[in-house]
């Protein structure tokens, strides 16, 4: 990492010329491509793990990764001047069969793929290859039937006799009601019923459970999701990190079979990345010889030129950089496949030195530049996953799988990092506007000011950015064990989870933990929400008829929160065991420091930093509730609890008198009340403590963190009324943002206060505040600065992070009704960005909900 | 004993009266007749109830609890209730949606500082503070001055929002204790704005005068109304007048809105510039130009 000082004119507007022509074009083509299911990776994974039964499994997924980068048909499209391609479809994403995730869902709708909300193009042959040949052999073989069965086998689900199961279906129908129902299986509503599809159906009907084996944990199967260290790529070639391999694996004990076969692995992988970028040279030339304009030639003269070096050897130029970073991406993406969520770290750092050199030497335009940055901005946000169906109420399909840009904030050692490139990427995606991947901007109480003005300013133009605060997240990232440098190197994955670069496995995805379903357990004894079929019986915490204070129910959601998270732990020791055995990734562990050095993977603790995060969501929804019993329950003594219960199940049927005193009389988070502020910090604290000292398989720490993606609807979708008032199938609190059902008599900043005081030690995995502004509240000079100052005072206060949208309910509403107008507005959802009309109406309806401040004026 | 003020709402996190992030107390009771007052709130010194049919759950606990006879009125959309209603807002204590509010409290001096400094922090880091509008938050003088020097004590920012009707003795005290204030001119002509508002325009015009003779901050908000304020002719006037002062203020522009429509039905009454178009940016951008060639510095409002 550079370590420069620089200055800064902040005076001078940038220059805005409007995009390049061939941006403006590749843009147009991504947001009007088709999305396509793609099995070229599935069908080379099938052959060679049929092949290789019984082998070493670092090798297996290193020779499957090589055979799909030798045969996998690739591409250089049009305007292209960065080349790598994941998949032999446009707009498609490399699905990851041996995972078994996506392989649940393909069997569940590769029939209503084209019904589906957001519709998904197959072709004919693939999806006989599907049901002929890839299920067949995968069925009962991936890593998801694996940790099912660790689960099974270890009380984690539990898939009980079928008359006990129907009767369970029966009572979740019940619970969940029909609208959410339908929401939940959308297309597969419409699917044409068949013998194959009745035969699956019988097989998946405990698959709910082996992803959310209780109504309050998510266990998914990914890993991923981390920093790749493309900036040793970029400064060193894999050549280097090959010749490194070797170097280790001649010293290595004579003993260590399994240290040999990773090793072995990781050279197989980095030299199948090195022959698929020169595939490209060699398609780039082969182009080349029947281009018929000399701008043609000159441009795939380049990409062949650049794809014979790298990511072999060190970039050499800028251009080289970005396109040594996005090919060692592109392969890392293809061996974990589609949600890798591999975030591309600090650009503005480890592509500086090039940058600054060419600029300097004259060899790099500005301009230049600043395409070549929006064109890998494309490229990044160019991924599409067929999520199921109850993913669609929640979730975007294009750009599904966030790679995450960071800027500024402090280098290694402690100064400040902003530097001209940062500006110039803050600027080539302002004038992007419709770039989904996360823009994640590190301030820190020594960035300049004009930067910190200039990313607010962004706001005019589009919503993708996120501001992330020094100040407290590196002293978070210390008390997880992180050095001094390697915590200022942090850089963010995913949504907001902040991350080392390029040295951490932190498992930070697929973990979630739904509070206010923790309490509705609470308040019924394990009853409800009622277990689906395969779920856990729900946990006794305590007959709530003996809780005679409020004291005493927190004392029984305290139980039932422990309970939970003891399940979580025991769930994710069976995902990540399943990983270990079954699931290396040499690859990926290539790319991570310390995997080399101790000839050790990822899955297997190899990694210099070792992590898993949990995910808590409906942080909000939980305080408000809770503090509307202590309100009218112990304090006022109006109802008994179980009264109050039984009208909560009943979703407040007759009741909508007592409801409106629930949203209002009782105090709230995020509207500057004191009580309910103490009480989430309560809250968190306690979280913390339950997950503190546990450790997971490989020996990493747990941490948490807060954000929701858009899933705090999807969790609506599965839970009855709250006690806050809040009605059944109706999406919770996201992130650490208030609930949409209060008043935000407070002000933005009331929010922004209750979310400072949460310690960044006790979720230092990242958290979510999303706050919503009317663009007035920009629109001029003085809007501008007030908004900067204000995010200045949020993070002074101790506040980890910060994303607003500046969009008004009126385009909102307008982009409901033409989508067709606002295909590149782009909005935040609770963690990731995302294009609008892209995202499932339920979600949209809950952006439209959150409070709007500063429309006047 | 400290005065008491009569406040309608305390309006916090607000961006477009002053400087920073500021709380915006709005004060009840206003001498002028802007027809095109959108603070409805503002206008009567008396407190108001206010019934919110959208928020309504029609449960009826309002008519139950009304003290005149039962069955005086019912929930039939009506405002006959408002008819011999006492204002003591019996109805408010027992509506359970918010439906039905009291609008206007008294607060003692203290309770209002309490209530704004909640925002010190984000005050001091943002430079902004609070701003005391209305109504005519100067027909509550005494309150206004003893919070601002209150709020002064703590280092707060102190805006006065004011349409400028209120006894000349004020000034000094205004200009002392205000750190800017924002003064709505709505025209140069007291004529005019004697005809229109009902009141005397040359008091309004004399008080401005008087301010920009002291060195208090000023910022002249001119709310653009078609057919009143926003011709060619009436702007050159504002601007030539105001040429002429001893100092030339920085002039924000701003449109009148119809937001008041959508209030007057909360309060049983009727907003008369329900059909009247509001300008347009084009309309305010030809104006903010057609000021500044007449040298006015005029601010983005
Ligand atoms: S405030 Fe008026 S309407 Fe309400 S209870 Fe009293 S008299 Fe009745
Ligand atoms: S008490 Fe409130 S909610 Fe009930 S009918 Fe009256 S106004 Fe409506």
């Amino acid at each position: 990492m550079t370590d420069q000082g620089v200055s800064l004119d902040v005076s001078a507007p940038a220059p805005r010329p409007g995009l390049a022509p061939r941006v403006r074009r590749m843009k147009e083509r991504l947001l009007t491509a088709d999305y396509e299911i793609c099995l070229a990776r599935a069908r080379h994974y099938t052959a060679v793990y049929r092949e290789t039964e019984g082998q070493d499994p670092a090798l297996r997924a290193a020779r499957a990764l090589e055979r799909t980068l030798e045969k996998q048909r690739i591409f250089i499209y049009a305007d292209e001047h960065l080349a790598g391609t994941k998949t032999e479809r446009f707009l498609s994403t490399p699905l990851s069969v041996d995972r078994g995730d996506f392989l649940r869902v393909l069997q569940m709708e590769l029939d209503v793929l084209e019904k589906k909300a957001k519709p998904f193009k197959i072709s004919d042959e693939d999806r006989s290859c599907f049901w002929n040949e890839i299920l067949p052999y995968w069925d009962g073989r991936t890593l998801h039937d694996l940790k099912a069965d660790k689960w099974r086998r270890w009380g984690v689900v539990s898939t009980r006799p079928s008359p006990r199961g129907w009767r369970d279906a029966a009572r979740f129908v019940r619970y969940v009601g029909r609208d959410s129902l339908q929401k939940i299986l959308g297309a597969n509503l419409h699917a044409p019923p068949s013998l194959r599809r009745l035969k699956n159906l019988l097989g998946l009907r405990h698959e709910l459970a082996f992803a959310n084996p209780t109504p309050v944990v998510y266990c998914h199967d990914v890993q991923g999701h981390l920093c790749l260290g493309l900036d040793q790529v970029v400064e060193l070639g894999m050549a280097e990190l090959i010749r490194r391999a070797h170097e280790k694996l001649t010293r290595l004990d004579p003993g260590d079979s399994r240290g040999k076969a990773f090793l072995q692995a990781v050279i197989l992988s980095l030299e199948a990345a090195i022959r698929y970028s020169e595939r490209f040279a060699e398609l780039a030339e082969a182009q080349a010889r029947e281009a018929t304009s000399a701008d043609e030639r000159r441009r795939l003269g380049r990409i062949a030129e650049h794809c014979r070096r790298v990511p072999r050897l060190p970039a050499s130029s800028f251009h080289e950089a970005l396109q040594s970073a996005w090919m060692t991406q592109v392969v890392g993406e293809i061996q974990f496949g589609t949600m890798d969520v591999f975030g591309v770290g600090r650009i503005d750092q480890y592509l500086y030195p090039l940058f600054q050199k060419d600029l300097r030497s004259g060899a790099l335009e500005r301009a230049e530049a600043t395409a070549l940055l929006q064109e890998y901005f494309l490229k990044l946000s160019s991924n599409v996953s067929p999520t199921p169906e109850v993913g669609m109420e929640s979730n975007a399909v294009l750009g599904n799988s966030q790679h995450c840009v960071t800027l500024g904030g402090v280098t290694p050692s402690g100064s400040d990092a902003t530097n001209e490139l940062s500006e110039l990427t803050l600027d080539a995606y302002a004038e992007m506007r419709g770039a989904v991947n996360q823009l994640c901007v590190r301030l820190h109480a020594g960035t300049p000011a004009g930067f910190v003005r200039r990313a607010c300013e962004v706001f005019r133009h589009t919503n993708g950015i996120a501001f992330y605060n020094d100040e407290a997240i590196v002293p978070g990232l210390r008390a997880d064990g992180y050095s001094d440098e390697d915590a200022r190197d942090y850089t963010v994955v995913g949504c907001v989870e902040t991350c080392g670069h390029g040295d951490t496995q932190g498992c930070v995805a697929g973990h979630d933990f739904v509070l206010p379903a923790a309490l509705m357990l609470t308040l019924t004894n394990g009853a409800f929400p009622p277990a689906a079929p395969g779920q856990q019986a729900g946990f006794s915490s305590g007959d709530p008829s003996h809780f005679d204070s409020f004291e005493g129910l927190f004392a029984a959601f305290d139980r039932q929160l422990s309970h939970q998270l003891d399940t979580m732990v025991r769930a994710i020791a069976g995902k990540d065991e399943a990983h270990a055995e079954m699931l290396p990734a040499p690859y990926v562990s290539a790319l991570i420091q310390g995997c080399i050095e101790g000839a050790n993977d990822v899955t297997t603790g190899g990694a210099k930093y070792d992590f898993t995060s949990i995910d808590v969501r409906g942080l909000a929804t939980l305080v408000d509730s809770l503090l509307a019993i202590e309100t009218l329950v112990y304090d006022r003594k109006e109802l008994g609890l179980n009264e109050l219960v039984a009208i909560v199940l009943d979703d407040f049927a007759g009741q909508e008198a007592l409801r409106q005193r629930l949203l209002r009389e009782s105090p709230k988070y995020g509207s500057g009340d004191a009580q309910a502020d103490a009480l989430a910090l309560r809250i968190v604290e306690r979280i913390h403590g339950h997950v503190q000292a546990r450790r997971n398989v490989r020996g990493g720490r747990y941490r948490v963190a807060y954000f929701s993606l858009g899933n705090h609807v999807v969790d609506g979708l599965f839970l009855g009324a709250t006690p806050d008032g809040r009605r059944r199938g109706t999406p919770i609190s996201n992130g650490v943002s208030p609930s949409n059902l209060v008043k935000p008599t407070g002000g933005p900043h009331a929010g922004m206060r209750s979310a400072a005081k949460i310690p960044p030690a006790q979720a230092s995995s990242g958290i979510a505040l999303n706050i919503r502004f009317h663009p007035n509240f920009i629109k001029d000079g003085r809007g501008l600065d007030t908004f900067a100052a204000m995010l200045k005072t949020y993070f002074s206060l101790g506040g980890m992070h910060l994303q607003p949208n500046f969009v008004s309910v009126e385009t909102l509403r307008d982009a409901q009704l033409h989508p067709e107008r606002h295909r590149d507005l782009i909005v935040k959802v609770s963690g990731y960005s995302a294009c609008f009309t892209d995202l499932g109406r339920s979600i949209q309806d809950d952006i439209i909900a959150r409070a709007e401040f500063g429309a006047d004026g | 004993m400290s005065p008491l003020g009569r406040v309608f709402d305390v309006s916090k996190g607000c961006v477009h009266d002053g400087p920073g992030l500021r709380t915006v107390v709005f004060l009840k009771g206003c001498a002028l007749g802007c027809p095109w007052c959108h603070n409805l709130e503002g206008t009567s010194h008396r407190p108001q109830i206010a019934y919110d049919a959208a928020l309504c759950i029609r449960c009826g606990r309002c008519v139950e609890a009304c003290p005149r006879n039962p069955g005086a009125w019912a929930l039939d959309g009506t405002d006959a209730w408002r008819d011999g209603c006492d204002l003591a807002g019996r109805c408010v204590e027992v509506c359970p949606s918010g439906a039905r509010r009291k609008v206007g409290r008294e607060l003692s001096v203290e309770e209002l500082v309490r209530e704004v400094l909640v925002d010190a922090d984000f005050f001091r880091g943002t430079g902004g503070g609070v701003t005391f509008s209305g109504g005519e938050p100067l027909l509550q003088a005494d309150f206004v001055f003893a919070c601002a020097a209150e709020l002064a004590t703590r280092n707060v920012h102190v805006a006065v929002q004011t349409a400028g009707l209120w006894p000349r003795r004020h000034v000094a005290e205004l200009a002392e204790r205000a750190d800017l204030v924002l003064f709505d001119l709505k025209h140069c002509d007291a004529a005019a704005i004697t005809r229109v508002m009902g009141v005397d325009g040359r008091a309004i015009l004399e008080n401005l005068d008087a301010l920009l003779a002291t060195d208090v901050e000023l910022e002249l908000c001119v709310t653009l109304v078609p057919g009143f304020n926003s011709g060619r002719d009436e702007l050159e006037a504002i601007a030539r007048w105001l040429r002429q002062r001893p100092r030339v203020p920085a002039v924000k522009l701003q449109p009148f809105h119809r937001l008041a429509s959508g209030k007057a039905a909360l309060y049983g009454t009727r907003y008369p510039h329900a059909d009247t178009t509001p300008p347009g940016d084009a309309e305010l951008e030809a104006a903010a130009r057609l000021l500044r060639e007449h040298g006015l510095p005029v601010v983005a409002g």
